[in-house]
């Protein structure tokens, strides 16, 4: 017998694929056993590289499972996570007033509503037509590929190219500084994902009417052949009063016969509410748009999507091989028919699928008809399979559009009134930055004249304190003599100050020596008394005296903030020209500004020196710190007091001015208050429970209700489904709106409101 | 199995828009361990890691819509190593940087002048970053396979014990654990390349 030649990397690659131990072919394995060569070669193959390999090793010495990083992925995981984002954008121009973020070509910017997958989505007025429009802006940092350029520009032609009320109308495309954007209508309302979950699931009729104005939508879509691709709830936007759907967002759509702008084998989406062809990547029709709705309606009749899984992969499992769980096992109250239907869209080859959109909006206005007058109307015939007809031409709803117009109009002057009124208000609360700009709840006078009394938590630090740092009764005093060498790190005092928001620190101080003169053509830092925030980003802002070429003096102030990104300081110093030997030195940060002012003496006027974006977390020390700017400059400063102002601070040990017997009788009266609160709020609670006479938690459910309490409300009990993990509950109708215990998942719900003349029980 | 299928979400791809929930879960469930476990070798404790670990996640979510992030010009490894890097560097001068006047400009811009990684920095960063995609990998993995085919992987590729040996010790034959070996590894590339774009 010869020894067979190694077989083809093909061979070996093919094995690789297969899961099961069965039927390899024995040749391969025998020759396996043996060959050292191809045993390597099936290790390359299969990690692709060594540094697969050697990490492989590493394996072994996991650190996943310590509490401290569970507790972190938990808290990431529930916490508001990642944040909505302070997004750059320094791409608007400037507003000249307030209350704008900026502007954008003509438009006036005034806030970002949302996010695409490729872009912000804005709130804008267009002065000209002074008209409220959604703008859609391209991401910068897409803005420079050529790909995602050409399709945004695809989006704005696929969109334009349909006019239907059910459809976000555009108004057009711009470029705005090599930025291209999309003006289209505003829709005010909300998406019918926040209805969801606000509400959890609908009422037939609602189901019934979003699912024909969305087919009615995709008609015309399809009928100019486009496919949206990524039909959702959420962008499925309901129209506030007239409760009209239109579909937004077609970010992803394309015509039907395009070339593939998306990289090989890569889709940006949704997988909840994809179809599975468009999950396996296999070439679609509109009839993917079909299944979407489908699982729309789905949705909206059981509050959940009908696949969902731990990760993006196990749903776009789902999608392509699991049927999800029956609509009435999760809502019983929805009609058999509707199952049916959702059941029809959601079949998994197309060709059992409706053919057309207008197909399914005729039979959904069958339905609504039958809906409002069960009696009269009778339930539309689903039609049999694999009659297809051609896709229909879009159809609007009859007499709809006349009257939709004048709706229009009215919502937009609603809009623009509500603007204008807002903006009325912002002007009347502006003021002075100098001034705060809100109602500060809560305030530190920390006076550093003599040591302090409540001076818990204060720290000096620096490597002089002995030396440098002193409490006086005139303020507390920093001096570095000359000839310290140096430059040297700072040294002062810290003083832990945690608030939330915004706030204000203004410190007075004053100045105890002349400044030195300097070489003309100079300009040096001769010494600095600086506030330092701690928070991520330092923050400095700095008082200093700057001696100028010119030999004059200055007294500077300046403020530097820590640029994280570039990892670098930006700082910016604006003179302050005064020789006053005392003043004060203010920061405010209002919202993600942060501005300093400075002033003359104990009591002069301040005067905004300049601003700075500061998107920092809240605050949690602030120091006082003094330092010179070589070895031939001296420092010889006091800081008087420290006032600082911010909407919540939490205790210090004892408040400023607060006499200790005081406090603690505070501290008591507070406790008695807080009992007796407790004890009220046990009786009345106790008084409940006596009355409804069984736990208004986690008493909904499946198990057996006492058929004495069934009886009492058995036209009142509302069944609905719970919103996080689907279980079907029941409460009692004096708990709508309030929130009850699933006692499945253990979430905490909304009891949806109960409806006379529910469809379901209507015909019962 | 089948190989990877034909549509894959690019996971990095849906990051940029922070109102992705299900693709922001998954990505810390992937990296979060992953920093840990990097920070941890870097000699920090328990607390400071996971406390890092936070700090660098969130840079992520800051920075990810902004140019930095190019695939052009870099893999996301690499761009994770830079925060990574930062934020390390931050923990540890802090307290000198924070005690810097702004009247000391020269020595202070000096001192935060960002150096070039030491090559077994980058080196062990690299390994560590492998390390743990492969072990959330495994994670999902090893619920999937029979758990001779798993034990024939861990004992080769991880403990790095002869395929003979190992095939004794299991009642296999030799090419049983050579295949199983590579099926898994293969397996858990593919669940990698589900949650990166690159390599």
């Amino acid at each position: 017998m010869t020894r067979m030649s190694c077989p083809d990397v093909s061979d070996w690659q093919a094995l690789l694929g297969e899961t099961g131990t069965e039927g390899e072919p024995d040749d391969l394995v025998r020759h396996l056993e043996a060959c050292a060569d191809c045993q390597g070669t099936l290790q390359a193959l299969a990690a692709e590289s060594t540094v697969w390999e050697d990490a492989a090793r590493g394996l072994g010495d996991g650190a996943r499972g310590e509490a401290a990083l569970r507790r972190v992925v938990e808290r990431l995981k529930t916490e508001d996570f990642p944040p909505p984002g302070d997004e750059d954008l320094s791409f608007l121009r400037p507003a000249d007033r307030p209350g704008l973020l900026g502007l954008l070509g003509r438009y006036e910017v005034q806030e970002v509503i949302g996010h695409g997958g490729m872009g912000v989505v804005f709130r804008a007025l267009d002065p000209d037509l002074n008209r409220v429009v959604a703008i859609k802006v391209v991401s910068p940092w897409l803005a420079s590929s050529a790909t995602a350029r050409r399709r945004f520009v695809r989006e704005a032609q696929a969109a334009a190219a349909v006019c239907h009320d059910h459809v976000v109308t555009v108004h057009g495309v711009n470029e705005a500084d090599g930025l291209p954007y999309l003006v289209m209508q505003y829709v005010a309302g909300e998406s019918l994902q926040a209805r969801l979950d606000r509400i959890g699931p609908l009422e037939v009729t609602e189901v019934v009417r979003i699912g024909m104005q969305t087919a009615a939508g995709l008609a015309a879509a399809h009928a100019q052949g486009l496919i949206h691709r990524d039909i959702k709830p959420a962008n499925l936007l309901l129209e506030n009063g007239l409760a009209r759907v239109k579909i937004s967002d077609f970010g992803l759509a394309r015509m039907a016969d395009d070339v593939q702008l998306t990289r090989d084998g890569v889709v940006a989406g949704t997988p909840e509410y994809m179809a599975p062809e468009q999950a396996r990547g296999e070439p679609i029709d509109h009839r993917a748009d079909l299944f979407s709705l489908g699982s729309v309606l789905y949705a909206t009749c059981t509050g959940v999507p009908p696949f969902r899984g731990a990760s993006v992969v196990a749903v776009l499992r789902r999608v392509s091989d699991e049927e999800p769980k029956p609509v009435r096992s999760l809502n019983p109250d929805v009609p058999a028919w509707m199952e049916s239907l959702i059941a029809r869209l959601m079949a998994k080859d197309p060709v059992e699928r409706f053919q057309s959109a207008g197909e399914v909006t005729a039979l959904l206005e069958g339905y609504l008809a039958h809906v409002r007058q069960p009696a009269t109307v009778p339930v539309p015939e689903l039609p049999a399979t694999g009659n297809s007809p051609r896709p229909a031409e879009a159809r609007p709803l009859p007499g709809s559009v006349g009257r939709s117009r004048s709706r229009l109009w009215l919502a937009a002057l609603v809009v623009v009134a509500a603007f204008g009124l807002a903006v009325a208000q912002w002007f009347a609360g502006a003021g002075d930055v100098t001034e705060p700009i809100k109602e500060y709840k809560d305030q530190y006078l920390i006076s550093l004249r003599g040591t302090p009394e409540n001076s818990e938590g204060f720290e000096f630090f620096g490597p002089d304190v002995a030396e440098c740092v002193r409490y006086e009764p005139a303020g507390l005093r920093l001096t570095f003599p000359r000839g310290f060498p140096g430059p040297r790190p700072g040294t002062g005092l810290t003083i832990p100050v945690a608030a939330k928001g915004d706030f204000e620190i203004t410190l007075g101080f004053e100045i105890l020596q002349e400044p030195e003169p300097a070489d003309a053509g100079t300009q040096q830092t001769l010494f600095s008394l600086d506030v330092v925030l701690d928070a991520p980003g330092d923050t400095v802002a700095t008082i200093g005296r700057k001696v100028d070429g010119r030999g004059g003096t200055q007294f500077l102030a300046w403020m530097t903030v820590w640029d994280e990104a570039a990892h670098k300081d930006r700082g910016r110093g604006k003179g302050f020209p005064t020789t006053a030997k005392s003043g004060r030195l203010r920061m405010v940060r209002a919202g993600s500004t942060l501005s300093y002012c400075a002033s003359d003496g104990p009591d002069g006027e301040f005067v905004l020196l300049d601003k700075f974006p500061f998107a920092a977390e809240d605050l949690k020390f602030v120091r006082l710190l003094g330092s010179t700017g070589g070895p031939q400059a001296s420092l010889d400063v006091r800081a008087t007091d420290l006032r600082i102002r911010a909407g919540s601070l939490p205790e210090l040990p004892e408040k400023s001015g607060g006499k200790g017997w005081l406090a603690a009788g505070t501290i008591l009266g507070l406790l008695i208050l807080v009992l007796a609160a407790i004890s009220l709020g046990a009786w009345l609670y106790g008084r409940q429970r006596r009355r409804m006479g069984q736990a208004p938690a986690a008493g909904a459910g499946e198990q057996a209700q006492p058929t004495a309490a069934e009886h009492e409300t058995a036209s009142a009990a509302i069944s609905f489904a719970c919103s996080a993990c689907g279980k079907m509950l029941k409460a009692k109708a004096e708990l709508s709106g309030k929130k009850v215990k699933c006692p499945q998942c253990g979430q905490a719900v909304f009891v949806p409101a109960a409806k006379a003349g529910k469809a379901g029980r209507a015909s019962s | 199995m089948p190989q990877a299928p034909p549509t894959r979400l690019s996971l990095l791809l849906r990051l940029r828009d922070l109102q992705d929930r299900p693709a922001w879960a998954q990505f810390v469930e992937v990296y979060a361990p992953l920093l840990y476990g990097y920070l941890r070798k870097r000699g920090l404790q328990d607390a400071d890691a996971a406390d890092l670990t936070q700090a660098c996640l969130r840079q992520v979510a800051a920075r990810v819509g902004t140019f930095e992030y190019d695939p052009r010009r870099g893999t996301f490894r690499g761009w994770l190593f830079t925060i990574v890097r930062n934020q390390l560097r931050d923990f540890r001068d802090r307290p000198r940087r924070l005690y810097q006047g702004s009247g000391a400009p020269g020595l202070q811009r000096l001192l935060e002048a960002q150096a070039a990684p030491e090559p077994d920095e980058a080196d062990e960063w690299e390994r560590e970053y492998r390390r743990g995609l492969l072990a959330w990998a495994a994670e999902q993995v090893r619920p999937q396979v029979q758990e001779a085919t798993w034990q024939a992987f861990w004992q080769t590729a991880v403990e790095g014990r002869p395929g003979k040996e190992v095939a004794c010790g299991l009642g296999l034959t030799a090419a049983a654990v050579y295949l199983a070996r590579g099926r898994v590894m293969a397996r858990l590339r593919a669940l990698i390349r589900e949650v990166q774009e690159d390599e």
